[in-house]
């Protein structure tokens, strides 16, 4: 019935388009718009970038970014020092408590971000610990970790191990062949997963907003007080825009490097 | 260093176990400096986790092992004299050829200039001039190999191992590499020590060779040893292709015993020491290029069997003949192939008589006793 | 080598383990421990926590308005998760089928949106619906009555943002069980005289239930814990748990309820976790 199942393939082309459009449409519609040349953002007045302009001269602005960048490399050094290590361990070694070590680096994956912001804001508040850039990194390792792991780990299997044993072979003590052989062979996983964290970090609004103190914010926190405060602006379109295409960019690269053999 | 000892390698009751898995039995090996020495078996047997203990990656269970003379118990591998030519090569894919030859030396902090000079010396050796600065990705499989040879001999070691090195080769260029391997291995004059599941590569490579099945040795000996006297049925029917005749003893003879082979009437000579009495069931092996295949029939007495070709194949080299004995006994013979003008090949259905030289038997213990 | 001879672990096994096992346990287990804690503690007369031990904030949530906000909550991650499934199967089984060429850049821009910002890609949806939103001015250009549906259907809005936020979760298990069953499957149903539908009812569907099944959870985890969309969608006055419980720690400042509301959250996620890890394996990850 060639009839039937082309009917059928043009209603799973159709869905695919749909749901495509979907996924992209808001997106476009928020990059086109933050070319609007008009204040009332929804009729279109003609192309303009006076919004980037403006946004180029907020102080404000560079400020939260600065903040954003600090928070998000400090954060990503850290996750990816520690997820690399809990990569290598579960990977590498089976021992008593094996489980229960994974389900602590694993669970904040699918622990709702509220969850975590809030347990995190109460320990703070409980062992009066001063808010600010630390306690934001904090939970920003928290969150990023298990990410790290995951990637590196999918790179450790691919790992040969027998190339670690031809180092023994050849006189590389442990550290000499971590540091020539395998380290230099997951690399592209651990900065693959680096990337992966700094973008979760330079996006995460939940955690920030409730472990922050007063005075350190960041840029997705200003997005949202800026909506908050006087709703959809052309300004809060062009920010957006420039967070959406970062977090593309360092998206496709980090891919790009979990795929690179 | 006492010269006896250079390159010696002693293994004293080793046994290797993995969880309920013995993989290494209690094995006793003493391997000559300078020796090409081979590790035979089919997969499992216990031959290439033999090998991991001598570099060191695996520590044995119980027993010892002697490098030079030293118990090595408890030295980790890259504290070892010796060195390792992987299976897979295990070629570091992020470095070059050159940098992937030099790894040793580096490691061994020699200045830049040593190592660089000392890389190009063995890259010759290994005729690869000129690839250096390739990565081994780039490099055929033929290639990838001497450049593991290569990584592995420019550390001078006083042991090479090798894990079936040329397994990943195909057909026309492991018989070349086999050449080069022999040629090598009397230039750098260290022992070599081999594992192979190929017997003909044992064969032709091997000063001597370790027969292993299920984690133990059954026989060292040379090729020519191990094929003229094969100690069981196993080594027997691993080296080489054997017939085997399951007999009963009839009787003695000078220096040998008579024969009763089951399924056929002639009795059947066999040189053999004593030890054994009448009756007593045994097993007789011959090798099919020992017999002769004839429609005529010898002058009796004759030492042989008398059946019918039901199989002819031509196999270049030979002519293989499947002879029906009876119904339980089968006999494979192989003719040398001398072109069809001087011997017409024995058509099928012939009567036919297989005869051979007392001498040419091997007696072995029944499997059943 | 995990041990030595003797059976000690060795130097390079503490040096992996205890940095992140200390990291874990500070900024973790403790936290997750104290807010357990608290949720058996009583409320401040000026917030804070008073130490005497009750199960007054767990009964709390009887009450009709917290019950009703629980329910609804679990109402909307489920018909999401419906919706993800609805759309998301198909999807996957035409992904599956597509040729490979396509088939990378299909996943890949399935994929990147779902790593960006969401905060972001919410608030593009809020541009869309609001009230005078570009909705609103396609309807009205058409000459339709405008929808508005951000101010008059803030749960549908919310579950419409739910669905675009985690219909990435769904296709990608779903794809995964569907990509690795071999064609010849389908043409042995075929062959033995099965209908399209019902090779596809007899050899398709079951053996791509595990992806059914970890798809779902996967979108059901977060949709039932979702802050974001409906704080942004109902502007602070639209509740869904997640957002309840952000209220305990901000205006409303009654930290133990809150923290009992988080329990009752986390254990159903965790039941959806343990689900999904009996269904993939937990090495799988």
């Amino acid at each position: 019935m060639p009839t039937r199942s082309s009917a059928l393939r043009s209603v799973f082309r159709i869905n695919a388009l749909f749901i495509y459009f979907f996924l992209y449409a808001p997106i476009l519609v928020l990059l086109i718009f933050s070319f609007n040349d008009s204040r009332y953002t929804v009729s279109w007045q003609g192309f303009s970038l006076r919004w980037y302009g403006a946004l180029f001269q907020n102080s404000i602005l560079w400020e939260r970014c600065l903040n954003s960048l600090i928070i998000g490399l400090v954060a990503t050094l850290i996750a990816t020092v520690l997820g690399t290590s809990a990569a290598l361990l579960l990977e590498r070694h089976r021992f008593p408590g094996r489980g229960a070590y994974m389900a602590a680096v694993y669970l904040p994956i699918i622990m709702p971000d509220i969850i975590l912001a809030i347990s995190l804001s109460l320990f703070y508040g409980l062992v009066h610990l001063p808010r600010g850039f630390a306690t934001i990194i904090i939970g920003h390792v928290v969150l990023t970790l298990p990410f790290v792991t995951i990637v590196v780990r999918a790179r450790l299997r691919g790992f040969d191990r027998q190339l670690e044993e031809a180092a023994a072979d050849l006189g590389a003590n442990e550290w000499a062949t971590f540091r020539r052989v395998t380290l230099p062979l997951i690399a592209p996983g651990i900065l693959g997963g680096a990337l992966l964290a700094f973008t979760l970090s330079l996006d995460d609004f939940v955690l920030t907003f409730f472990t922050k103190g007063v005075g350190v914010d960041t840029l997705p926190v200003l997005i949202y007080s800026m909506q908050r405060k006087f709703g959809v602006t052309p300004e809060v379109n062009a920010i957006s825009s420039l967070l959406l295409l970062n977090s593309t960019l360092f998206v496709l690269l980090s891919l790009r490097l979990q795929k690179h053999r | 260093m006492n010269r006896s000892m250079q390159g010696r390698i002693e293994l004293r009751q080793v046994t290797k176990c993995f969880g309920a898995v013995t993989a290494v039995d209690g094995i006793s090996l003493d391997i000559r400096g300078g020796e090409f020495f081979s590790l035979l078996g089919p997969s499992g047997c216990g031959k290439t986790t033999t090998l991991r203990l001598i570099a060191g990656f695996e520590r044995p269970t119980t027993g010892e092992i002697l490098l030079e003379g030293v118990s090595v118990t408890g030295i980790p591998p890259h504290r070892r004299n010796v060195n390792t030519v992987f299976q897979s090569y295990a070629l570091f894919p992020h470095l070059t050829v050159e940098e992937n030859i030099g790894f040793g030396l580096k490691m061994k902090r020699l200045p830049k200039s040593e190592i660089n000079l000392q890389v190009e010396d063995v890259l010759s050796l290994v005729k690869l001039t000129g690839l250096g600065e390739r990565k081994p990705s780039e490099l055929s499989g033929g290639q990838q190999q001497r450049v593991a040879l290569a990584r592995a001999l420019v550390n001078h070691p006083a042991i090479l191992l090798l894990d079936e090195p040329l397994a990943a080769l195909d057909l026309k260029l492991r018989k070349q590499m086999q050449i080069e391997l022999k040629v090598l291995q009397r230039q750098v004059g260290i022992t070599f020590v081999y594992v192979t599941h190929d017997q003909g590569e044992a064969l032709s490579l091997s000063d001597r060779i370790a027969v292993m099945q299920d984690g133990r040795v059954l026989q060292i000996g040379t090729p020519s040893d191990l094929y003229e006297h094969p100690n069981c049925h196993f080594v027997a029917d691993f080296i080489g292709q054997s017939n085997f005749f399951p007999a009963t003893v009839a009787g003695h003879r000078e220096g040998g015993l008579t024969l009763r082979l089951t399924g056929a009437e002639s009795l059947i000579e066999v040189p053999a020491e004593c030890g054994y009495h009448p009756g007593q069931e045994v097993i007789l092996a011959v090798r099919p290029e020992r017999l002769q295949i004839s429609t005529n029939p010898p002058p009796p007495p004759f030492n042989g069997l008398y059946g019918m070709v039901s199989e002819v194949m031509y196999l270049g080299t030979l002519l293989q003949y499947t002879v029906s004995v009876s119904d339980s006994l089968q006999v494979l013979v192989h003719q040398p192939n001398l072109g069809s003008d001087s011997t017409p090949p024995i058509p099928r259905a012939s009567k036919v008589y297989i005869t051979w030289l007392p001498e040419h038997g091997i007696l072995l213990e029944s499997m059943t006793s | 080598m995990t041990r030595d001879a003797r059976g000690r672990f060795s130097r390079d096994f503490y040096i992996l383990l205890i940095p992140t096992l200390m990291w874990v346990i500070c900024f973790f287990v403790v936290p997750s421990g104290l807010m357990l804690a608290t949720s058996f503690a009583q409320r401040g007369t000026h917030g804070g926590i008073v130490w005497h031990w009750t199960l007054g904030n767990y009964a709390a949530l009887g009450q009709p308005l917290y019950g009703k906000i629980l329910l609804n909550s679990l109402f909307i991650a489920a018909c999401t998760t419906v919706a993800c499934l609805i759309l998301g199967y198909p999807l996957a089984y035409y992904l599956a089928r597509v040729r490979s060429r396509w088939r990378n850049v299909l996943l890949l821009l399935l994929v990147v949106p779902f790593w960006t910002n969401f905060l972001v890609r919410t608030y593009a949806w809020k541009f869309i619906l609001r009230t005078d939103g570009l909705l609103d001015r396609v309807f009205t250009a058409l000459h339709l009555p405008a929808p508005d549906l951000l101010y008059q259907h803030v749960q549908f809005s919310v579950f419409l943002g739910l669905v675009y936020g985690y219909l990435a979760f769904m296709v990608l298990p779903l794809y995964a069980s569907l990509e690795k069953q071999d064609p010849a499957l389908l043409e042995a149903a075929h062959d033995l005289g099965a209908s399209p539908l019902a090779s596809f009812r007899h050899v398709t569907l079951p053996l791509s239930l595990p992806g059914v099944i970890a798809g779902s959870i996967l979108v059901f985890i977060p949709s039932l814990g979702a802050y974001i969309t409906p704080d942004l969608f109902g502007g602070g006055k639209y509740l869904m748990v997640g957002n309840l419980i952000g209220q305990q720690f901000g205006a409303s400042l009654n930290w133990p309820f809150g923290s009992a509301l988080s329990y009752v959250l986390m254990t159903l996620v965790l039941l959806g976790a343990v689900g999904y890890f009996r269904m993939m394996g937990t090495e799988e990850i």
